[in-house]
């Protein structure tokens, strides 16, 4: 989960390590932007608080050289749109003059399976594409320790008092990483005042989701139950299937992405529903949505989901196709799709293009299907011939 | 009845049973609920079945479960 | 002699009680696999289908050999359990737990490589070697395992575990059996890669051939790709990679935790590019699969 810059300018904070002074501006409150400008510094930097990257290049981020100039730039922020996110908070600050910017973070690396402090001199917004980045792996079954971070940045050349102060703002930055189970924290830039203060002038702080139950603190202090753990907005649809989803707990069933094909799939688990979504593809079908199911939903999941799928009426057929199954069961998988389709009064034949789950109790389940003359194949016909079938409509036995 | 599954409970057996009321209890899908002088089936829930045989197994002259799906000779669970 | 877990090899399982434990450790009995105990912390003394179950994995260490665990309890326990293993002895841990917190991950890891013990998963559904045991609930009940998987010379990898049974099915109603299959887990960080493992399969004069399943996101694919660079594989290996159209949705997550492109690595053209480069048959449709591989086992 990614946090606002100004919440994770707060946890800096609290970790010791210098940020600008700010105010945060709400969007619907005249008042909020009048004290904002009252109070603020000029020259101001004005930011507008968004989920995702290159606010700069996007126009999220204006200077204000007056209190004129800053209600007109709050007026112009607040409620617009910074690639696809909304702006509802602004946050002003007093403009850094500086003369140098660095790069720092702490994240994770997969291959290596350690975390790793990366540092690079040339901070700023195109770190990514610079490449002078240097990197150290960082232990965590050992107390963090200042001289990982000291010998990091001496072979990035630093020396004498900003090593030193660097060093500390890193050492800091690494504790926050691990106290609050980030898989991400980084600043950028940090940049080194003309009085040779170090401060952070922009923070990326990701949270990890599996870890949040032990951050209640945090959870609270940042509002941060029931946020989107990733910041893409839904459709009606989508949310509509998340709703099934979470009203059972039996099963995985809803995490469902909207396209804008004729095809809807059930598609599962994990793999398997990449490999179908991909084979429907392939072989010139038009996917309506992704959709994953699996963990053996409840024959309710199954049946709400297929309705919610038909529900669209450029939606004509769906395709049900699973890998191998062993914990989710064939029988309550085709029973679910069967009655959705019957509830909305049409024909299962017609309505589905190809059942294709062979596993546990394909026996019982293929023998529902017969009876209802639905399109079906067992274990002998792979995942792609079987997304080839519900393309071509031929559909396997019945 | 439900579209697939059939859940019959004999009333004079279920009487008999004393223990009848903790189909309610067992039955990890919950088709079972209150009724008059005992247990009673909810329509709604039948299709949820999954065949797991607690209930038949726990009172075999009680209960009965039939796939419909199934041939009439092999349709009881 | 199969890889990682083989007729003889002695396995506990940590959270016997729990429900999805209690049902894997039956079914891996009934297909074979030597369980010898299990633990939950407060149910010490009783007995799960004839097993003892301990507080304490040491209870278990001290009267058995033990050669592997499977770990199935809660996420905030899962770290616990693990080190407990390690520092008992234990040096294969299964991990099947979903959604461990990834600093827990790795603090497991940093001490497996302390202790020379190697950790498949977490979200691994578990390691079988057909016919002759299986380490977790890769396959489910033994009737299903016996449908999906026999024994032979391909060795399977897989990030999904799902894909894991689909692959040897596929393989299986084509004549091919299998050596060993490892879902090694789809989160984005797990204990053993293929890179990890495959030196393993190299090893086993039982495999003949490998194939692999992946999916965008991650850095599996390179760490491989740079481990073949430098040491070329005696094995004709084979990937599948699912997800191509997840390419053009950066930042949206399907499926597993750790399938998600945020950087032009972690797309399928970039991990096909690779391990092309690499030596790696790029298998573009699934059912093409057993073809190719039994071609370069005849060939």
């Amino acid at each position: 989960m990614r946090l606002y810059e100004h919440e994770g300018k707060t946890l800096l904070e609290q970790a010791g390590i210098t940020v600008p002074k700010g105010t945060l501006v709400s969007s619907g409150s005249a008042a909020d932007a009048e004290s904002a400008a009252g109070a603020a510094t000029f020259p101001a930097a004005v930011k507008s608080q968004v989920l995702t990257g290159g606010r700069m290049k996007a126009g999220g981020i204006a200077f204000a050289e007056d209190a004129d100039q800053l209600n007109s730039e709050l007026t112009r922020l607040l409620g617009s749109e910074i690639r696809g996110h909304r702006v509802e908070t602004v946050l002003v600050e007093p403009r850094t003059q500086f003369d140098r910017e660095f790069y720092l973070g702490i994240t994770y690396d997969s291959a290596a399976k350690s975390a790793v402090a990366v540092f690079s001199q040339a901070g700023g917004i195109d770190v990514e594409q610079a490449g002078a980045a240097v990197k150290a792996e960082i232990p965590l079954l050992l107390p963090a320790s200042g001289f990982r971070f000291k010998e990091l940045l001496a072979s990035a050349g630093l020396q004498g008092r900003l090593l030193s102060g660097m060093t500390g703002v890193f050492t800091k930055l690494a504790g926050l990483f691990r106290d609050y189970d980030c898989i991400l924290a980084e600043i950028n830039p940090l940049v080194l005042t003309p009085e040779g203060k170090l401060v952070a002038l922009d923070v990326h702080v990701e949270l990890d989701d599996d870890a949040l139950y032990r951050h209640a603190d945090l959870v609270k202090q940042f509002g941060l139950e029931g946020r989107d753990a990733d910041a893409r907005e839904r459709s009606p649809l989508e949310r509509k299937a998340e709703e099934i989803d979470s009203a059972d707990h039996r099963g995985v069933a809803g995490r469902m992405v909207e396209f804008p094909g004729n095809l809807g799939l059930l598609i599962g688990g994990g793999g398997a529903s990449l490999t179908a979504f991909d084979a429907v593809q392939r072989h010139g079908g038009k996917p309506a949505n992704y959709c994953e199911i699996g963990g053996n939903p409840s024959v309710w999941k199954v049946k709400e989901l297929t309705k919610l799928l038909l529900s669209r009426e450029d939606v004509e057929r769906i395709a049900v196709i699973m890998n191998v199954v062993s914990n989710t069961r064939v029988d309550l998988v085709a029973r679910g799709v069967v009655k959705g389709i019957l509830e909305l009064g049409l024909d299962p034949a017609e309505k589905i293009a190809i059942f294709r789950i062979p596993g546990a109790w394909e026996e019982d389940g293929f023998a529902l299907l017969r009876k209802y003359g639905v399109p079906y194949a067992d274990r002998t016909v792979s995942i792609d011939q079987a997304a080839k079938m519900a393309v071509a409509g031929a559909g396997g036995e019945r | 009845m439900g579209e697939f599954i059939a859940v019959y409970l004999k009333d004079e057996e279920c009487a008999a049973h004393e223990g009848c009321r903790r189909l309610i209890s067992l039955c990890p899908v919950d088709i079972f609920v209150e009724g008059e002088g005992g247990a009673a089936v909810d329509e709604e829930q039948v299709d949820e079945c999954t065949l797991c045989g607690l209930c038949w197994e726990a009172l075999p002259d009680a209960v009965e479960v039939r796939r419909l799906y199934i041939d009439e000779a092999e349709a009881r669970a | 002699m199969a890889i990682l877990v083989d007729k003889d090899t002695s396995i506990i399982v940590q959270g016997i009680t729990g429900r999805e434990a209690a049902s894997f450790t039956k079914d891996s009995l009934d297909y074979g696999a030597r369980i010898v105990g299990g633990v939950t912390p407060g149910k010490g003394g009783q007995e799960v289908f004839g097993l003892p179950v301990t507080d304490t994995v040491r209870e278990l260490t001290e009267r058995f050999r033990v050669d592997a665990t499977i770990i199935s309890v809660p996420p905030p326990f899962v770290k616990d359990a693990a080190f407990e293993a390690i520092e008992n002895g234990i040096r294969l841990l299964l991990v099947v737990t979903e959604r461990v917190p990834r600093r827990d991950v790795v603090e497991i890891v940093e001490l497996c490589r302390l202790r020379g013990a190697r950790m498949i998963g977490p979200n691994s559904l578990g390691v079988i070697s057909p016919g002759k045991s299986r380490l977790g609930m890769v396959g489910g009940p033994a009737e299903d395992v016996r449908k999906s998987y026999v024994p032979g010379n391909v060795g399977v990898m897989s990030r999904s575990g799902g894909m894991t049974t689909e692959i040897a099915n596929l393989l299986t109603v084509n004549g091919l059996g299998q050596s060993t299959c490892v879902s090694v887990g789809g989160d984005p960080i797990v204990g053993s890669q293929f890179a990890d493992l495959i030196d393993v399969f190299e090893a086993d004069p039982e495999t003949h051939a490998l194939v692999l399943f992946t999916e965008p996101g991650g850095a599996m694919e390179s760490a491989l790709a740079a481990r073949l660079r430098e040491r070329p594989s005696r094995l004709p290996l084979f990937i599948f990679i699912a997800g191509k159209f997840v390419d053009q949705m950066r930042g949206v997550r399907f499926g597993h935790a750790a399938t998600l492109v945020q950087s032009e690595a972690d797309t399928t053209e970039a991990k096909a590019r690779i391990l092309s480069e690499a030596g790696v048959t790029v298998v573009e449709e699934l059912s093409a699969l057993p073809g190719l591989v039994k071609e370069a086992l005849n060939g």
